[in-house]
């Protein structure tokens, strides 16, 4: 992967009327990435992405592609492609024929034409399929033919709006691996829009979690799940305690004080957040080690933090404990089994929770 | 009762059939009937009919003089059609490309018109268009534009124009409702795919529209081909249609047997041009697949 810029938000805004749809957004795509917008339905990314491809203009701010700004340019005159949400077949025409589209449109010979839809049959694993119309198609052949009538024009860049929306789940999972592959195979920007973060993680190079217009966090999968960057993106993406408290100097760093006194250890603080201020911390319920507080695991280098098991429920891989620490703040705890049986704790048990610190992080309310 | 009627689901199916099947013996099968049996009888001197059998009428029906009013009939219609089609169409996508609020008041807009009685309105058509008195040809000479009225009226063109104003509505109605179900995100994948304006309209929405042109241009022709009062009024007596022959031949001739057979024969025309067209039509979508 080289380090050219493939799409560059700058500062753009888009209102419709009064509404803010997005907000002073910057993102800078890397060329060949799979780049996802992710964020729940309203938050802008499908109108970051039709912003992206022509269909709506930027209020405020300009959009480059391949480092040439778009400005009032027409979807057709920009070197981008779209997979829509509802695929957009035209259903007057055979799937051949609506690959061809993009191609006929550029006045390409017709030798050339036929031999580009072959090999794009081809890639989609469609090759039996071109004299058929989209009806008499599967939801994931649609999905199949969407990608190739638009791949085949060789966007520099492509956009897909939440293009396995209408898939069932195990279709959805396959469809998830086969378009990251195409992706490789092809060579091509993918900017993607979701709602699905466990779809984005799997599929995405970084993503760009969006809310109420804004980008809240860019960043690889990994970062964003073990370290989101405010309470929106904690909260949205995977599951999390959040344990309020205030902020607290500690001997090696600092932490919360939660109602009982204890203080609960974090090895890092969103900007802004300062000391003796209400603030929440946010810790993942796998990253929790619970131990009885009869036995000492020799944990030295964890934090550690002490509470009542309340309840214990066994979930197969897993068991889970709501641990109460006081008498209003409770945590999650996910525990794998190891051995069989071996490490369930019983109810009402007294424990002791162990972390480190890097894993648990103060985010402003 | 209810328990025999709960034993007997087909009875029961009978049973509830009898409202629209009634409607449709009463008001549409019986009558049809009547036409048919009549169109083989002879006449009756004051109207009505003789009990006898005969085909003499049918070969009247193909009598040049009817044959040529009856082809005749069909231009106007054809023209009538083409010229609500080209009207029409403009209108209906301009109607369904405003914002929704607008798109209502526009429907209303068209309908307005209706609320009067057609008969009423053609006599305003008269009124308008008449040679020497007609407000347009006063008017123009009264500016000095024209020195001999024009020949607006008693005339193929008047009567055109009162069929396509008649029925303009039934025109851009389909249309509309083809234009307002076409999914939105086709254009812009045609956009997105490189087609100019001229090419999205031409590739993907007029065919996607094709079904409410074939039924507005059906809704148009059949009842322009059988129209009698826009011709008896704006034809001027000069200009006949076949459904002032058939309404003679009942109201001034008293010939009801000739009448049927003239009827049946244009409800054969017109079965003809319906079953070829859809013929053709799905003929077109196997052709494709």
């Amino acid at each position: 992967m080289n380090n050219q810029i493939a799409v560059e938000i700058s500062d753009v805004t888009k209102k419709f009327g009064e509404v803010v749809a997005v907000d002073n957004v910057k993102i800078r795509i890397k060329d060949r990435e799979f780049f996802s917008l992710l964020g729940p339905s309203g938050c802008g990314k499908t109108t970051t992405l039709r912003m992206i491809g022509g269909f709506e203009l930027p209020t405020e701010g300009q959009i480059y592609i391949m480092g040439e700004a778009q400005g009032f340019k027409p979807p057709y005159q920009r070197p981008v492609n779209t997979v829509f949400q509802s695929y957009a077949l035209f259903p007057h025409m055979t799937i051949a024929q609506n690959i061809a589209f993009g191609l006929e449109m550029k006045k390409v010979s017709k030798n050339e034409i036929k031999k580009r839809v072959g090999e794009m049959l081809d890639l989609v694993q469609l090759s039996n399929m071109g004299r058929r119309k989209p009806k008499q198609l599967s939801g994931g052949q649609r999905q199949r033919v969407a990608l190739a009538r638009a791949l085949i024009n060789h966007p520099k860049v492509l956009l897909l709006d939440e293009p396995l929306g209408a898939l069932d789940m195990k279709l959805r999972k396959e469809m998830q691996f086969e378009l990251k592959a195409i992706q490789e195979r092809v060579g091509i920007t993918f900017v993607y829009v979701t709602h699905d973060q466990e779809e984005a993680i799997t599929m995405s190079d970084r993503i760009a979690i969006m809310n109420e217009g804004k980008v809240l966090q860019i960043d690889t999968p990994e970062e964003i799940y073990e370290r989101p960057a405010n309470h929106f993106v904690a909260d949205f993406i995977g599951e999390t305690n959040f344990i309020p408290g205030k902020v607290q100097r500690t001997e090696n760093g600092f932490g919360l004080k939660i109602s009982d006194g204890q203080i609960f250890a974090a090895g890092w603080a969103e900007e802004g957040v300062s000391i003796g201020e209400a603030s929440l911390i946010s810790v993942r319920p796998e990253k929790l080690r619970i131990y009885p507080t009869d036995q000492s695991p020799g944990f030295d280098h964890l934090s550690k933090i002490t509470g009542v098991i309340e309840k214990s429920v066994y979930i197969g891989t897993d068991t889970r404990y709501v641990v109460r620490l006081t008498k209003d703040t409770i945590v999650q705890v996910r525990q794998q089994n190891m051995v069989s049986g071996g490490t369930h704790l019983k109810e009402g048990m007294s424990v002791n929770l162990f972390w480190d610190s890097e894993n648990a992080r103060i985010l402003k309310r | 009762m209810q328990r025999y009627l709960r034993k007997h689901p087909s009875l029961q199916a009978w049973l509830l059939l009898i409202p629209a099947g009634g409607w449709l013996f009463i008001f549409f099968i019986a009558p049809l009937a009547i036409v048919l049996v009549y169109s083989f009888l002879e006449r009756g001197t004051y109207g009505g009919v003789e009990w006898a059998f005969t085909i003499e009428n049918f070969k009247r029906v193909f009598d040049s003089l009817y044959l040529s009013t009856f082809l005749s009939s069909a231009k106007i219609a054809l023209l009538t059609t083409v010229i609500a089609l080209l009207v029409g169409y403009p209108i209906a996508y301009f109607i369904a490309t405003r914002p929704p609020k607008m798109r209502s008041t526009l429907l209303l807009a068209l309908m307005v018109p209706f609320w009067t009685n057609f008969l009423i309105r053609t006599y305003a058509w008269l009124t308008l268009l008449r040679t020497n008195t007609g407000l347009i040809n006063v008017t123009l000479m009264n500016w000095g534009i024209i020195d001999e009225p024009l020949s607006l009226y008693g005339n193929t063109f008047a009567i055109v124009l009162g069929l396509v104003y008649g029925w303009l509505p039934d025109m851009i109605l389909p249309i509309y409702a083809a234009l307002d179900r076409l999914d939105h995100s086709l254009v812009e994948a045609a956009d997105d795919l490189y087609a100019p304006g001229t090419q999205v309209f031409r590739r993907i929405i007029f065919p996607l529209s094709l079904p409410g042109v074939v039924a507005g241009s059906m809704l148009v022709f059949i009842p322009s081909l059988g129209a009698f009062v826009t011709p008896a009024i704006l034809g001027g007596g000069k200009t006949l249609m076949i459904g002032n022959i058939i309404s003679n031949q009942f109201l001034a001739a008293h010939d009801w047997p000739f009448g049927s057979a003239l009827s049946m024969l244009m409800m054969a025309f017109m079965l003809i041009a319906t079953l070829v067209y859809f013929r053709s039509s799905s003929a077109e979508d196997r052709k494709s697949l």
